[in-house]
C-alpha cells in the first residue's frame, strides 16, 4: 500500500515542481537585464569579468535611483562557452522578457544566438569581435568593443608604420573569433604588401604548442602575431620564451594576448609583449574604475569588465535620452549615434555606434612591463569626424 | 509477495501503447507555451533516436561505440549542405545512408577486436571526423560552421515554425522506433539478443555473427545520422564543436543509465538528461554532478538501468508486471 | 631544430608514459579501462594548488600530503567503492562508471572551485638552456629524469620483489594466481594505489606547463590511452615506448607536416596498430580471456 501511495506521490511532486519553477514572476515596476555569458567552460574568465561589469554598473545605477525611477533586476544564464547551450540559454532568457540582453562574448555563440533575440525584439549588447556578426544586417545587435576588422585596421597601420613589418607569422585559434580576426588581418596586411610566411591554427583549449612554435620559429618572419584566447595565450607565452622564439622575432597581439588573465597565467613570460587593446585598466579614463574593481575583487579587471560596464551605462544613457523603455526606439536611436562623456560620465570614453552596430572610439597601444600595461600611444578613433560634437 | 501477472503484449495493446508514445512525443507542440521547453522536447526526441541507435549496438549486439556524435555530425552536415541544393527529404535519408555505409566500414574492425580496442577505434573515428569538419573549410565551412539551415516544406505543409518542426521530429522518431520494435521482435532481433548473451552458442545455432554485428553497427550509426539530420534545421546552424567526443560519451551514459538492451532504455535516458535538469532547477549547477553520481549508483545497484524504476512503478500502479517489449 | 623538437617531444612523452603505465596496470590486474585517468591527474594538481598556494604549506609537505590524499581517494576509495562491486560484471559497466566519474570530478571542480585555469609554479627554473641551435628548458630535462626514475623504480619493484611478482602473476592470470594462494583483490588494490600515486607525480610534472584546470585531464587521459595501446596494454615497457612515441609523433607532425591535422596522425598510428598488431608494439598476446 505504501508503495502504491509513493508511486502516485512521486510523479505528483515532480509535476508540481515543474509548474512552480515556471510560476516565478518579477516585481512589476522593475526592469530586467539578462546576462547571458560564459560562466563555465573555456570562456570562464571572460564571462566572469563580463558579469561583474554589468552587476557593478547595475548596483551603481540602482543606488542612484535606477533608470527613469525603475530599479534594474538582473539574472544570469550560463552558456558553458558552447554555441548550442547559448541557444538554449537565450530561449530560456527571453521567456523572462528582459529589456536588453548583455552577452554573449564568444563569437561562435553570438553568431548563432543573435537571431533569436532579433526575432524576439530584445536589443543585444555583445562582447564578440568577429566581423561576421555585424555583417548580416541584424539591426538588433550592438558591440561593446571594436569589430576585429576595424581594430585590425589600427593594428596593421601600427605594424607597418612603426615596426616596418615585412614578413609575418600568425598563430590563431581556429574558431569564429580567431579565424575572423586572422582573416581580417591577413587581408589588410597582404594589401599592404606584407608577406604571410606562416599561418598556424590551434585548437581552443590546446595544451601544448611545441610543434606550432617550432614551425613559426623555423620561418624567417620578423613578427609573430598571436590571436588566441586568454588561457591558450597564457600557456603559449612561457613556451615562446623557453624555445627562444622571442629572440628571433617580435611577439605582438591584439587584446586577448594582453589581458590581466593572460598575464596572470604567463607570469614573467608576458613581459615585453606589445599589442593593441581597445580598453586598458591603466588608461586615464578607466583608471579609477579599475581601482574600484581591484578594491572589490582583489584582482585586476580585463577589457570585458569595462565593455559590460560601459554597455550597461549606454543602455541607461539611451533610455534617458528617449525618455521611455522602448526597445524599438532604442534600436533606432543608437544607430549612427555618438554618446559623449560630458553628457554621460559613466560611459568613460566618447563612443560612436554606426549603422550596423559597430563602434568607434579611441584605443591604445600597450606594452607589458612587470606584469602591467604601459600605454605607449593613444590611437584616435578611425573617423574622428564622428566625434565633432565635442 | 504473491506472484505478479505479466502484462501480455497483444497487437491491440501494442498499438495503443504506440499511439500513447506518439502522443507523448507530439504533445509538447500543442500544450507548451514556452519555446524553451518545446526546444527541450525536440532535443529529447533527437537524443532518444541517437541513443536508440547506440542501444542496438551496445544493448543488443554487445559492441561499444564512441562515435555516435560523429555520425550525428555526418547526418547534420549532409542536411545542412544539401537541403538547399537538393531537398531536405532527399538529404535526410541520404545522411542516414552515408552514416550507414560508414558504420559498416567502421564496424569491420569490430569483428576482430573487443572492448578497449573498439572503444579506441570509434573514439578515434569521432576525433578524425571532427578534424575533417573543422579543417575542410571549402566544403564544411570550417570553424565558422554552416548558417541559415532552412526547415523543410512538404507541398502545402510548412515545417518552419518550432511547433510544426517538433511534430516532424516526433513523427520521424516514432516511425523509426516502430521499425526497430518490429525488427527486434522478428527473427532477426532474436539473433541480436543471442549474440549478446552468448556469442559461441549463437554461432553454433547458425547465426552469422559477422553479418549481424556489422548490421547492428551500421543501423545504429544510421539512426545517429538521421538524428543529426533532424538536429541541423532545429538549431538552424551547425559547427564542428557540437559533435565532439564529450557528446558521444553522453550518449553512452544515456543508454547505460536508461537501461541498455531494453527498448524503453534510451527514451528514459534521454529524458533524464534533458528534462530532469529543468524540473530540479534549484540544483541546476549541481545537476551534472548528481547525474554522474546517479549513473555510478545505478551501475552498482541497478545493473539493468533506470528502466528498473519504470518496471517497479508500472507494477505498483497496475499490479501487473511491465510488458516485455522485445523478446 | 630537430634536436629541440626531440627533447620537447621526449619530455611530453615521458609524462604521457607515466600516466599510461598506471592505466595499463589497472587493465592488467582488474580489467578496468579507466576513462577517468586524466582526472586522476587533475585532482592532485588542484590539491597541490590548494595546499601549497592557498594554505601555504611548505612545498615538500604539500607534495607528500597530496600523494597520500590522492592515493586514498583515487586509489583506495575508487577500488573499494567502484571497482569491487563492478569488477565481476564485465568490462563495459566499469568503462561507463569511469566515464561518469570523470564527468563528476570535472564538474565538482567547476562548482566547488573554479572553471578558470590556475597558475602553478615550476619546481625547476624555466630559464632557456642552449645546446647547439636547440633551445629548451630545464623543465624538459627534469620531466624526462623524474619519469625515468619512477618507471625504472616500478620496473624493479615488479621484477625483483615478491609482492611485485605476485602483482605480475595476478595481471597475467587472475584465476591461476588465486589458486597459487595470491590474494588477488589485495593485489588489485595495490595496483590502484600505485596508479594513483604515479598519476599524482605526473600531475606535478605537467601542471607548470599546462596550468591547473578542471579539464586538463581530458587530453592527458586520451594521450595516455593512445600510448598504452600503441605500446602494448600488458607491458610496462610498452607504456613507456608508447608514451614517448605519442609525444614525438605529435611534436614532429605539428612542426613538419600539418598543424590542422595534428591530432589525426597519432590516431592513424593507433588504428594501424590496433588492426595489425592489436597486442601493441611490445605487447604479448593475451591468452587469458576475461568475460
Amino acid at each position: 500500500m505504501i508503495r502504491r501511495i509513493l508511486s502516485i506521490c512521486i510523479p505528483l511532486v515532480l509535476t508540481v515542481a515543474l509548474v512552480l519553477s515556471f510560476g516565478a514572476t518579477a516585481k512589476a515596476d522593475n526592469v530586467k537585464f539578462a546576462i547571458v555569458c560564459e560562466i563555465s567552460g573555456g570562456g570562464a574568465p571572460v564571462g566572469k569579468n563580463w558579469e561583474r561589469g554589468v552587476l557593478m554598473a547595475v548596483d551603481e545605477i540602482n543606488q542612484a535611483g535606477g533608470i527613469l525611477g525603475k530599479k534594474i533586476e538582473t539574472f544570469t544564464l550560463d552558456t558553458k562557452s558552447e554555441a548550442p547551450v547559448s541557444v538554449a540559454a537565450m530561449k530560456k532568457g527571453i521567456e523572462q522578457k528582459p529589456f536588453v540582453v548583455m552577452g554573449t562574448i564568444y563569437s561562435s555563440s553570438t553568431i548563432v544566438n543573435m537571431s533569436i533575440l532579433e526575432k524576439a525584439g530584445i536589443p543585444q549588447f555583445t562582447g564578440s569581435e568577429a566581423p561576421k556578426i555585424t555583417q548580416q544586417g541584424n539591426q538588433n545587435i550592438f558591440r561593446s568593443s571594436y569589430s576585429a576588422d576595424l581594430s585590425m585596421k589600427k593594428v596593421v597601420k601600427w605594424l607597418t608604420d612603426v615596426h616596418q613589418v615585412k614578413k609575418l607569422a600568425i598563430i590563431y585559434v581556429n574558431n569564429a573569433f580567431g579565424k575572423g580576426g586572422r582573416d581580417a588581418l591577413v587581408e589588410l596586411l597582404t594589401a599592404k604588401g606584407v608577406e604571410l610566411v606562416s599561418d598556424i591554427p590551434t585548437e581552443p583549449g590546446q595544451m601544448d604548442f611545441t610543434g606550432e612554435l617550432a614551425r613559426a620559429k623555423s620561418t624567417d618572419a620578423d613578427t609573430l602575431f598571436i590571436y588566441c584566447h586568454e588561457e591558450e595565450s597564457g600557456r603559449m607565452l612561457p613556451a615562446i620564451r623557453e624555445m627562444g622564439v622571442d629572440k628571433k622575432m617580435r611577439i605582438v597581439g591584439h587584446t586577448t594576448l594582453l589581458t590581466a588573465d593572460t598575464i596572470r597565467l604567463a607570469g614573467k613570460a608576458a613581459d615585453g609583449v606589445q599589442g593593441h587593446v581597445g580598453l586598458s585598466p591603466v588608461a586615464p579614463p578607466l583608471k579609477a574604475l579599475a581601482d574600484k574593481y581591484i578594491a572589490k575583487y582583489n584582482e585586476g579587471p580585463d577589457h570585458n569588465f569595462f565593455k559590460a560596464y560601459i554597455s550597461t551605462y549606454v543602455v541607461k544613457a539611451l533610455v534617458e535620452e528617449i525618455g521611455a523603455f522602448d526597445q524599438q526606439k532604442l534600436r533606432d536611436k543608437l544607430h549612427n549615434h555618438t554618446l559623449y562623456v560630458r553628457d554621460h560620465p559613466n560611459i568613460m570614453m566618447d563612443i560612436y555606434y554606426d549603422e550596423k552596430g559597430d563602434i568607434d572610439r579611441e584605443s591604445f597601444l600597450v606594452e607589458i612591463q612587470d606584469g602591467q600595461h604601459v600605454i605607449t600611444k593613444t590611437i584616435p578613433p578611425l573617423e574622428p569626424a564622428r566625434f565633432k560634437g565635442n | 509477495m504473491n506472484t505478479v501477472k505479466a502484462s501480455k503484449v497483444t497487437p491491440l495493446r501494442a498499438s495503443i501503447g504506440w499511439l500513447c508514445l506518439l502522443g507523448i512525443f507530439v504533445l509538447p507542440a500543442f500544450s507548451v507555451s514556452s519555446q524553451y521547453i518545446l526546444y527541450l522536447a525536440s532535443l529529447t526526441c533527437i537524443y532518444t533516436l541517437t541513443a536508440a541507435g547506440l542501444n542496438l549496438i551496445l544493448g543488443y549486439a554487445g559492441q561499444i561505440s564512441l562515435a555516435q556524435a560523429a555520425f550525428m555530425g555526418i547526418g547534420a552536415y549532409t542536411v545542412a549542405l544539401l537541403s538547399t541544393k537538393l531537398s531536405f527529404w532527399v538529404a535526410l535519408p541520404l545522411g542516414g545512408g552515408i552514416a550507414f555505409v560508414l558504420g559498416l566500414v567502421l564496424g569491420f574492425p569490430s569483428l576482430k577486436v573487443k572492448h578497449h580496442y573498439l572503444a579506441m577505434i570509434t573514439l578515434g573515428f569521432n576525433i578524425i571526423v571532427y578534424l575533417i569538419l573543422m579543417n575542410e573549410q571549402e566544403i564544411t565551412g570550417g570553424s565558422y560552421g554552416v548558417f541559415n539551415i532552412p526547415r523543410p516544406k512538404a507541398g502545402p505543409i510548412d515545417f518552419t515554425s518550432n511547433e510544426s518542426y517538433h511534430i516532424l521530429i516526433a513523427l520521424v522518431t516514432c516511425f523509426i522506433m516502430l521499425l526497430t520494435y518490429w525488427t527486434l521482435n522478428s527473427q532477426w532481433g532474436r539473433a541480436f539478443k543471442g549474440i549478446r548473451e552468448n556469442e559461441l552458442r549463437a554461432e553454433m545455432l547458425g547465426v552469422s555473427l559477422r553479418n549481424y554485428k556489422l548490421l547492428a553497427f551500421a543501423i545504429g550509426s544510421a539512426f545517429a545520422g538521421i538524428a543529426g539530420g533532424l538536429l541541423a534545421p532545429l538549431l538552424g546552424y551547425i559547427d564542428p564543436t557540437i559533435f565532439n567526443l564529450g557528446f558521444s560519451f553522453q550518449f553512452l551514459l544515456m543508454v547505460i543509465v536508461g537501461g541498455s538492451g531494453r527498448f524503453e532504455g534510451p527514451f528514459i535516458g534521454a529524458i533524464i538528461i534533458t528534462i530532469f535538469p529543468e524540473i530540479f532547477r534549484v540544483a541546476e549547477r549541481l545537476y551534472f554532478v548528481i547525474f554522474a553520481l546517479a549513473a555510478m549508483l545505478i551501475l552498482i545497484f541497478m545493473p539493468k538501468g533506470a528502466v528498473t524504476l519504470w518496471d517497479w512503478l508500472f507494477q505498483t500502479i497496475t499490479g501487473r508486471e511491465a510488458p516485455k517489449l522485445t523478446k | 631544430m630537430i634536436l629541440q623538437l626531440f627533447i620537447k617531444g621526449l619530455s611530453l612523452g615521458a609524462v604521457y608514459a607515466l600516466i599510461a603505465i598506471g592505466f595499463s596496470l589497472l587493465w592488467q590486474t582488474s580489467r578496468t579501462i579507466n576513462f577517468a585517468q586524466g582526472e586522476f591527474v587533475t585532482l592532485p594538481a588542484f590539491l597541490m594548488v590548494l595546499l601549497a598556494l592557498v594554505f601555504k604549506i611548505p612545498f615538500a609537505l604539500a607534495l607528500i600530503l597530496t600523494i597520500i590524499i590522492s592515493g586514498l581517494l583515487l586509489g583506495y576509495l575508487m577500488n573499494r567503492v567502484l571497482d569491487r562491486p563492478l569488477i565481476e560484471k564485465g568490462v563495459l559497466p566499469l568503462v561507463v562508471a569511469t566515464i561518469a566519474l570523470g564527468f563528476m570530478i570535472r564538474d565538482s571542480l567547476i562548482i566547488s572551485w573554479t572553471p578558470e585555469a590556475l597558475y602553478f609554479p615550476s619546481l625547476v627554473p624555466k630559464k632557456p638552456l642552449h645546446l647547439g641551435d636547440a633551445t629548451f628548458s630545464a623543465v624538459d630535462l627534469w620531466n624526462i629524469f623524474v619519469a625515468t626514475l619512477i618507471i625504472s623504480g616500478l620496473h624493479l619493484f615488479v621484477k625483483r620483489t615478491k609482492t611485485g611478482k605476485a602483482l605480475q602473476a595476478v595481471s597475467q592470470n587472475r584465476d591461476v594466481a588465486n589458486i597459487l594462494g595470491i590474494n588477488a583483490s589485495k593485489m588489485i588494490l595495490l595496483a590502484f594505489l600505485i596508479n594513483a600515486v604515479i598519476a599524482g607525480f605526473s600531475s606535478i610534472l605537467i601542471a607548470p606547463i599546462y596550468m591547473v584546470k578542471y579539464d586538463m585531464g581530458v587530453e592527458l587521459g586520451l594521450k595516455a590511452f593512445y600510448a598504452a595501446i600503441i605500446g602494448g596494454f600488458n607491458q610496462t615497457r610498452g607504456a613507456l615506448l608508447g608514451g614517448l612515441l605519442v609525444g614525438l609523433i605529435e611534436t614532429f607532425t605539428a612542426a613538419y607536416i600539418s598543424t590542422h591535422y595534428k591530432g589525426a596522425f597519432v590516431l592513424i598510428v593507433l588504428m594501424v596498430v590496433i588492426v595489425f598488431k592489436p597486442e601493441g608494439l611490445l605487447g604479448e598476446k593475451e591468452l587469458y580471456e576475461y568475460r
